[in-house]
């Protein structure tokens, strides 16, 4: 059994909006469920593995796969627990190895949330670090040092992280769908003109805070032959974890590459190479993620990313475009389920079904991380087993 | 970054207390290994580079350079008056830390500089900073 026995058979995203007040946490976790579901040609009584949460108000963080079972009325054969586990690269590829494995056959990925910020405060690490918090760091800050460093030890420069953050929120610009449709467009000089936030990191080099769902349903290759869809094959994956959340110094040096054993893995596994790739989803929090990314992926050298991320490159016209979607910087980021429209926008952008769709897209990259600092996953998906 | 409050530092566990009280008497304090003689922050209950669970306590003379820094300029909470300085330390003992610069205007801070620990109160407790360890 590998990766390759398995399919991705549904997708769906709820509105994703900075604000959704009319609803909670659970029921765009519950649309999320359904329309995935149903985008597979499945019923809810066809799911048996689930990792799915949401968290708080009203739910059951870090204990919520049980509960779904009763939520969704009836047991389950597999579950997962745990924030971040249930999402995005990291959620498929556990759910994958536990249908090939045979311990379920049709599993969900994904979840909802709201209202997870305080006020208009940064976005912290969500628990309380004993060594962190009295310094007055946050996960901007964290992102910052890393891109400091770069640029100190490269030469990488402010317009350059200024030209990822343009270049990737006008893609959001013309996506309906994008928390900041309509935004824009933007140049590098308006990036730059944007308040600082912590240096080198100006406000449009930061990703969003928002609120929203999505769910991705998975099931072997086998089975997805005889349903109603289009599936797409999980052809490679990796996984690296390097620290507890947020707890230690984002240095360069150690965790600068945090992510090169995942992508490794998953480009062995799935037999190609970065190259070959015809659109890229970058976790990108910050501009500076994509930058450092596209150097782990080999699309150029080390040192070099500043210079490759070019429009000309990464844009929707471009040899190797990143976040047709608009990314984390436009279309959303609501916590964890960023990273399962990650996969969701690769899965759209190989079914032909994307907003700015690119064209003849037959393999896509899919990642997610707490950038340069703890965790970094990654998956490679194709039209074709 | 003058004021704070006391309650945002959570209590010490059995592990950390002793680093904790070693920062009151304003001394810096770091594992080491009684097996592979390495050092290490942040705590861990054995030695993070060989498993060994002997190890002790030694003071560190804080003293070391800048490897990152950052400086702030949206506070995640009140107690923080932006703009201050977040920065990565690398100890000359062979460790590193996430720490403040203090002491100098926030822009004034560059890769390298040489800076020596410093303790700054926080309600009845001390916290370790850095400042420069160049004579001004
Ligand atoms: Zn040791």
């Amino acid at each position: 059994m590998s990766l390759r026995d398995v399919a991705i058979v549904g997708v769906y995203a709820t509105k994703q909006a900075k604000q959704l007040p009319d609803r909670t946490s659970l029921d765009l976790a519950l649309e999320a469920i359904h329309g995935a579901v149903g985008d597979a040609g499945l019923a809810i009584d066809d799911v048996d593995g689930i990792a799915v949460e949401w968290p708080g108000p009203g739910g059951l963080q870090r204990h919520d796969g049980a509960s779904w079972a009763r939520v969704l009325g009836h047991p389950m054969a597999w579950t997962s627990d745990g924030l971040f586990d249930n999402s995005g690269p990291r959620g498929v590829l556990k759910a994958a190895a536990a249908i090939s494995a045979g311990l379920c056959s049709v599993a969900v990925v994904g979840g909802g949330q709201v209202a997870r910020r305080v006020g208009s405060e940064p976005i912290g690490s969500g628990d309380v670090l004993e060594f962190t918090d009295y310094v007055g760091a946050y996960v901007m800050t964290q992102f910052a040092l890393a891109a400091q460093r770069h640029m100190h030890e490269f030469g990488t420069t402010p317009e350059q992280l200024a030209t990822v953050s343009a270049t990737i929120r006008n893609h959001g610009s013309i996506n309906p769908e994008a928390v900041m449709y309509g935004r824009g467009p933007y140049t590098a000089d308006d990036v730059l003109a944007s308040r600082v936030i912590s240096t080198p990191l100006h406000l449009l080099d930061c990703c969003l805070v928002a609120e929203g769902g999505a769910a991705i349903v998975l099931t072997s290759a086998e089975r997805a032959t005889d349903l109603d869809c289009k599936p797409v094959y999980l052809l490679g994956g990796g996984m690296d974890v390097t620290d507890p959340h947020y707890t230690q110094p984002p240095r360069l040096d150690r965790t600068g590459w945090l992510g090169q054993p995942a992508i490794d893995r998953a480009f062995r596994l799935a037999g190609c190479t970065a190259a070959e790739i015809d659109a890229f989803m970058l976790y990108d929090a910050t501009s500076f993620e994509v930058i450092r990314q596209v150097e782990m992926l080999g699309l150029c050298g080390k040192g070099e990313g500043g210079a490759y991320c070019t429009p000309a490159n990464i844009g929707l016209g471009g040899a190797t475009p990143v976040n047709p979607d608009g990314g984390l910087l436009s279309y959303t980021w609501l916590g964890a389920q960023q990273m399962t429209l990650k996969v969701i926008e690769a899965v759209r952008q190989l079914r032909g079904t994307a907003v700015n769709q690119i064209p003849d897209v037959n393999l896509a990259l899919a990642t997610s991380s707490a950038s340069a600092t703890h965790h970094y996953e990654c998956v490679v998906l194709g039209n074709d087993r | 970054m003058t004021t704070y409050d006391p309650a945002m530092l959570p209590a010490p566990t059995e592990l950390t207390a002793p680093w904790w009280s070693a920062c009151d008497g304003q001394r810096l304090l770091v594992q080491e290994c009684g097996a592979c003689g390495q050092r290490w922050f942040t705590p861990e209950a054995i030695c993070i580079h060989c498993t060994s669970p002997v190890w002790a306590w030694v003071e560190s003379p804080g003293a070391g350079h800048v490897y990152s820094l950052t400086v702030v300029q949206r506070a995640p909470r009140p107690e923080f008056e932006a703009p201050y300085v977040i920065a990565v330390v690398e100890l000359d003992d062979g460790w590193s830390m996430l720490t403040n610069l203090v002491g100098r205007d926030p822009g004034k801070w560059q890769n390298g500089d040489r800076v020596q620990v410093t303790f700054r109160p926080v309600g009845a407790r001390r916290v370790p900073a850095f400042e420069s360890a160049v004579a001004a």
